[in-house]
């Protein structure tokens, strides 16, 4: 269960940034891609980290990996790219971070 | 463009600082336990002897008896810090053994029993618990231990990890998406 919501959380909050980094793009695209995008690299950051740890290594790579996926899929330069994909998994570690502590406190 | 980098560069080093300082003793949230099973693989070759695990840390961390099969007991406070000794059959009587289980007896003065009555500690600090994420493929670990009576072993000679069925998840569904993304961009470069 926590597998299901976890992935659900993340991709509707990307999906916000995708949506307003993406504004000129068809909705049903943005949501696909989206959606492809955190299927690919959701259920494989976690494994790994499951496995391993090292959190910003995971971080970092998943990061590499959104950029190049957002720049084959959406056609878009590599800055826009970079900017999607650290804004995006900045905000959903740090959701994330947020609802762990307010689990603790 | 600059400012936002600039702003993202400072909340990532924000970031970075604070999450290290996210560690504590109970379980986390978010996070799960996971017991783990410890097993002497040889203890039926040495058939002069009998062999007890001990916590040492204080209550819920008393003597046990080791199973014939080599499985150690996991029945303690997951802080206790487990030894198994080897008692010389001769030497051992389980009478006593159960008084110091019931009885007030202080950690150095059991310690001084099992001396008293030849017990070689064979192996020290076996972990008997392991903290993983919930959503983590770990269901449980059983670690094996080849002991020498004249070593102390610290570490098992083997550890198995055994996944559970969300392991398929995380495999399957990122090789389905990956397949559909090359689909696309295939797609894509044909028809330029």
């Amino acid at each position: 269960m926590n597998f299901f919501i976890g992935f659900l959380i993340t991709f509707l909050i990307e999906l916000i940034i995708y949506f307003i980094a993406f504004k000129n793009e068809k909705n049903m695209k943005i949501v696909f891609y989206c959606f492809l995008i955190n299927s690919f690299t959701w259920p494989l950051a976690n494994f790994f980290y499951s496995l391993f740890g090292f959190f910003y290594i995971i971080e970092l790579g998943i990061i590499l990996i959104e950029i190049l996926l957002i720049i084959l899929l959406f056609k878009t330069n590599w800055k826009k790219a970079l900017l999607v994909s650290l804004i995006a998994n900045i905000t959903t570690a740090s959701i994330g971070l947020l609802i762990f502590f307010l689990q603790i406190f | 463009m600059k400012k936002i980098l600039t702003l993202l560069l400072i909340f990532i080093a924000g970031f970075i600082l604070i999450f290290p300082l996210i560690n504590a003793d109970s379980i986390q949230p978010g996070y799960k336990n996971i017991w783990i099973n410890n097993i002497i693989t040889n203890s039926g070759d040495f058939p002069n002897y009998i062999f007890v695990s001990y916590g040492h840390t204080g209550p819920f961390c008393h003597i046990e008896i080791v199973e014939e099969n080599g499985k150690i007991s996991s029945n303690y406070y997951k802080l206790c810090t487990l030894s198994v000794y080897a008692i010389p059959k001769d030497n051992f009587n389980q009478s006593e053994i159960n008084e110091y289980n019931n009885g007030t007896f202080s950690i150095q003065e059991t310690e001084n029993y099992l001396q008293s009555i030849g017990a070689k500690e064979v192996i020290k600090n076996i972990k008997l618990s392991s903290e993983v994420s919930k959503i983590s493929t770990k269901e449980s670990v059983t670690r094996s231990y080849t002991i020498d009576l004249a070593k102390t072993l610290q570490e098992p000679d083997k550890v198995e990890v055994k996944q559970n069925s969300l392991i398929y998840f995380y495999i399957i569904v990122p090789l389905i998406a990956l397949i559909i993304i090359l689909s696309i961009i295939f797609i894509k470069k044909k028809k330029k």
